[in-house]
């Protein structure tokens, strides 16, 4: 076994589980920094809602000249998951800023 | 026995050297405090290996305990103290089982003692969120800490005539 810096198979394995913790550490990152970020929601330029970013929650938005879209906050990801507009690009798009032009919603994302 | 006293003065002051060393070098990355090569982890593995888990434990301690007072202050002290007896638990523990070589050694040793640390610093601050973001990227650094340490290491235990 002396090949490779001289490294045994137990040293391998150490590594190897030590680089597992601490990408997995690094891979939930962002949801623990974004404790303390804010999902911000406006209809046609006024703001309509403030919710936390790390709460799960489903929130229905009355949007301009009677459209609806539906946000779902999830997992420190934001979503719109229905829409009534006709293109329904706004459930393409994802944080920091989903935006849906018909019923002039804008929905972004604070990470402060 | 004269012998092994001249070597534990030797060591002894390499160890307090190195810690000086990294002491006058800026720090690696300023935003995260106390990520460092540890120099002194070298000479303690060379140590354990040569010279035996009693041995290497007191130059660790006393090496610990100078170098706080004179660099750090008292409560670097205790994070360093804490640190290095956590690691060299860990190291002493994992060069009996026979199965890891220096480097493997070296490496658990610099991930277990930047998590000693993080875990004293938590509890002091009462704060476990800290813990949380920063264990990921001092895990990491001290990984690569014991990478070069451990490389050291094994390099003088080939050429040591001692």
């Amino acid at each position: 076994m002396r090949k490779h810096f001289g490294l045994t198979r137990a040293d391998i394995i150490l590594l190897a589980a030590l680089l597992l913790i601490a990408g997995l550490g690094f891979a939930r990152l962002p949801r623990v920094l974004g404790q303390n970020a804010v999902v911000r929601v406006s209809v046609d330029g006024a703001s309509y809602a403030v919710l936390p970013l790390n709460v799960d929650t489903t929130l229905e938005i009355d949007g301009y000249s009677g459209g609806h879209n539906t946000l779902r906050i999830e997992n420190g990801r934001v979503a719109v998951i229905a829409a009534d507009c006709p293109d329904k690009l706004c459930m393409a798009q994802s944080e920091p800023l989903i935006v849906c032009l018909p019923n002039r919603v804008a929905i972004t994302v604070d990470y402060e | 026995m004269s012998k092994r006293i001249a070597a534990l003065g030797i060591t002894l002051a390499l160890c307090v050297a190195a810690s000086y060393v990294e002491f006058l070098l800026p720090p690696v990355l300023p935003n995260l405090p106390g990520v460092k090569l540890g120099l002194a982890n070298c000479v303690v593995l060379v140590l354990l290996y040569r010279y035996g888990t009693g041995f290497a434990l007191s130059v660790n301690v006393v090496r610990c305990v100078i170098a706080g007072v004179l660099f750090s202050g008292i409560w670097g002290l205790i994070y360093s103290l804490g640190g290095a007896l956590v690691s060299f638990t860990a190291m002493a523990a994992l060069r009996k089982t026979k199965r890891f070589s220096v480097l493997g050694i070296s490496i658990c040793g610099g991930a277990t003692h930047n998590m000693a640390q993080l875990a004293i610093a938590a509890l002091v601050l009462n704060n476990a969120a800290t813990f949380s973001v920063l264990y990921a990227p001092l895990l990491l650094a001290g990984l690569c800490a014991g990478v070069l340490t451990g490389l050291a290491a094994k390099l003088l235990l080939e050429r040591l005539p001692w």
